[in-house]
């Protein structure tokens, strides 16, 4: 009898560490799986402003002739004023001679691939095209953005 | 039934709710990430936007066949004598043949011209002060019925704008968007009334795909 009652004692707390077990696997999950959909949803978030800032700028007929000049600067500023102070944001510029990182004021360095100088060192970044055709040769900024906090 | 086969029986079910749990959680993840993560339709937005525009500045700008890729202004202040010979400076990688590829526009549709050889591109007719739009750079045309090879009067006053292209944008997209692990093939033609160019694209990405004309 007291083999026996041991032995039920020992099928119960078996049981119980599998139900905590259990029940920790789906809670960790649970937020995990919560916090990657609220980051995804943040940096979908971005990537909306970085594409709506732009085509902002072309609607009120910035982009364009700041293109035409390759008047960075004011592209920049315009881009500066746009976005959330808590976000950073870094640019591209491509035309049909090829990719060129975007100073404060200047283009740097011809590149065969894209990479923002100051983008580069950010940890989680999302960027976006935006295409300029209206102009003789068609050109594109694209935009990435982070999260500063 | 004994009881140790009630135990197996319950761990061989418990196993069971964990393989479907973790399964089920995995699949809600991924499928939070294809939802979320939909970079894709601003690259594709950005293919149709940057076409339409394209298309709308060809037809505002009053372009005259969209088989002809490239035009120059040649804006004419003073006639010193007709027919009058016009340099246009064009580049030898824009045009096969003088002769067959040439043709001048003025505001009320093609007039005639000749030109002074194959090669070199000098184009003559008959001049007043105003603008004419100069078309080439469409390998496919024929050397048009009034063309002859001559030369004209060379002192009159005039200026030759920079070239303007309208066939860049596909090689510009399908450029960036390599650059960004998406396929993009895309080719232009031209529409019926070649006032516009159709654009059939060729778009596949992790999310998305996509087959068709956009114009």
């Amino acid at each position: 009898m007291v083999g026996l009652k041991n032995k039920k004692g020992y099928v119960y707390f078996i049981e119980i560490i599998i139900i905590i077990v259990l029940l920790g696997i789906i809670f960790t999950s649970f937020v995990e799986s919560e916090q990657r959909v609220f980051e995804y949803k943040q940096q979908e978030n971005l990537r909306n402003t970085g594409y709506g800032v732009l085509h902002n700028l072309d609607k009120i007929n910035v982009l364009g002739p700041a293109l035409a000049a390759k008047n960075f600067t004011r592209i920049r500023g315009y881009i500066e004023e746009s976005i959330s102070k808590t976000d950073g944001f870094d640019i591209d510029y491509i035309n049909a001679t090829g990719c060129y990182s975007v100073n404060a004021t200047s283009l740097s360095g011809h590149q065969t691939y894209c990479n923002a100088t100051n983008a580069s060192t950010q940890n989680t970044i999302v960027s976006t095209y935006y295409t300029y055709s209206r102009n003789n040769t068609p050109q594109t900024i694209r935009i990435y953005l982070w999260r500063k906090l | 039934m004994k009881k140790g086969q009630f135990f197996i029986i319950g761990v061989i079910l418990l196993a069971v709710s964990i393989s479907v749990l973790v399964y089920n959680f995995m699949t809600v993840e991924k499928a939070s990430i294809y939802l979320f993560e939909a970079g894709t339709d601003h690259d594709f937005r950005n293919i149709v936007t940057s076409i339409t525009e394209k298309n709308d500045q060809i037809e505002g700008d009053g372009w005259w066949n969209t088989s002809w890729k490239i035009r120059k202004l040649v804006s004419i202040s003073a006639v010193a004598g007709n027919p009058t010979e016009i340099n246009l400076s064009i580049s030898s990688a824009d045009i096969a043949s003088c002769e067959k590829e040439i043709r001048v526009i003025n505001s009320t549709g093609e007039i005639d011209s000749d030109v002074t050889a194959d090669t070199g591109c000098n184009v003559t007719f008959t001049i007043a002060t105003g603008n004419y739009y100069m078309y080439y750079n469409n390998s496919a045309a024929s050397k048009p019925a009034y063309r002859n090879t001559v030369s004209g009067n060379e002192g009159a006053t005039y200026s030759v704008a920079g070239r303007e292209y309208i066939g860049e944008l596909c090689t510009h997209l399908e450029t960036i968007y390599l650059q960004k692990g998406i396929y993009l093939n895309c080719t232009e033609s031209e529409t019926g009334d070649w006032s516009r160019l159709n654009y059939t694209i060729d778009f596949k990405s992790k999310e998305f795909e996509f087959y068709g004309y956009i114009n």
